[in-house]
């Protein structure tokens, strides 16, 4: 790969995660109310919005989605975690739908712009195979140590890449979700559990206890 | 198992039930008192002008008329050298406002606990509002009031509640 092209890359890289932090600083601020009763509706209808906002957000690779809710929980409060999770449950869905219906030929053809030769290459074997055959070429082809153990048990693998701090530098839960659904190695009812269960922990355990991590 | 239906049973006897039925409550005993004040979120500055009626044995605020809310029922009792009253104003917009307070040497302190709920959550918030009687202050009758806050709470006016 030449200079430029990494540097274009580094570039892409970076902008995405600070456009991503600031997108999710704007949706921070946005809920910074002092709510009594002559805002309240007002404060709904934002909450209302900033949810909507919050939701297709976070379905974006790269925009720190749990960041977004933990604000939202510090300015809102701890009753405020049923809706987070809902929200980033609602997310992680619609990225993984979306990964599901894009063609695999177009990633291949996004990884050849991008200069990935081998990834466009695997993208291409990977896309004619069903998810048994997958699997088989995948562990086939990885590093023996790790690959296949992750491959295995992926659905764990997948919970922990959600709860992962700092998964930004992956892609966020909305590029990790829109990733597994390119894939095709996860099946819509397992995946939707793994989320379900993946993204419960942290909006519990402020929704019981009124703590903050 | 009894028990917890009565325990249910109990909780959902609205508050105003409750009061009429407390022997040690009545009604009536600040009726033509107004008084001037501010109020805010408890535990920080009183930043809201407001004023609050006494009439016909119902009492509101003009900030809370403004915002919706309409007037309610009050109950007393005397208690340490002066009168206690509690009474809820609500608004189907902005929730229900819970008084109980204090009227003592023309001065009155009331904490003012505020509810909402949303299909999402509940909103739980103290407020205080302290004042002084102001003598021969001009008040519309609660109807009136009540006819104000009919309309304002679908269209708010000049609600800084």
């Amino acid at each position: 790969m030449n200079p430029s092209r990494i540097l274009l890359l580094a570039a892409l890289y970076l902008g995405l995660i600070f456009g991503g932090a600031f997108i999710g600083q704007q949706l921070t601020d946005l809920v910074a109310f002092d709510i009594r009763p002559s805002n309240e509706p007002e404060v709904h209808g934002a909450i209302m919005t900033c949810t909507a906002a919050y939701i297709l957000a976070s379905a974006i690779p790269f925009v720190p989605g749990a960041e977004i809710g933990l604000g939202m929980m510090l300015l809102l409060g701890p009753r405020i975690a049923v809706l987070v999770y809902g929200s980033m449950v609602a997310a992680l869905m619609i990225a993984y739908l979306i990964g599901r219906l894009i063609p695999p030929a177009a990633t291949a053809r996004a990884f050849a712009v991008l200069g990935l030769r081998r990834a466009r290459d695997l993208s291409l074997d990977l896309a004619p195979l069903d998810t048994g055959a997958r699997l088989r070429l995948l562990t086939a082809r990885a590093p023996r140590r790790i690959v296949p153990f992750l491959l295995r048990h992926r659905y764990l693998a997948l919970a922990l890449a959600f709860n992962l701090p700092g998964n930004t530098l992956l892609g966020g839960g909305g590029g990790i979700a829109l990733a597994a659904g390119l894939t095709g190695l996860y099946s819509p009812g397992g995946y939707a559990l793994t989320v379900v269960l993946a993204v419960l922990p942290v909006p519990l355990m402020i929704f019981l206890t009124g703590h903050h991590p | 198992m009894a028990r917890i239906l009565m325990a249910l049973v109990f909780l959902a006897v609205p508050i105003r039930t409750a009061l009429t039925a407390d022997p040690t409550f009545s009604s009536g005993a600040l009726d033509g008192m107004s008084f001037v004040g501010k109020l805010g979120p408890a535990g920080k500055p009183l930043d809201r002008d407001d004023t609050v009626y006494f009439r016909d044995g119902q009492f509101w605020s003009m900030g809370c008329v403004r915002c919706g809310f309409q007037p309610g029922a009050y109950y007393v009792r005397s208690a340490n050298g002066g009168i206690e009253f509690q009474g809820v104003l609500e608004s189907i917009e902005r929730g229900r406002l819970s008084y109980s307070g204090t009227v003592s040497d023309g001065r009155v302190s009331a904490r003012i606990n505020w509810r909402k709920d949303r299909w999402y959550w509940s909103i739980d918030k103290a407020f205080w509002f302290e004042g002084t009687l102001e003598e021969g202050i001009e008040a519309s009758s609660a109807e009136q009031a009540a006819r104000l806050a009919a309309v304002a709470d679908s269209a708010p006016q000049d609600c800084r509640l």
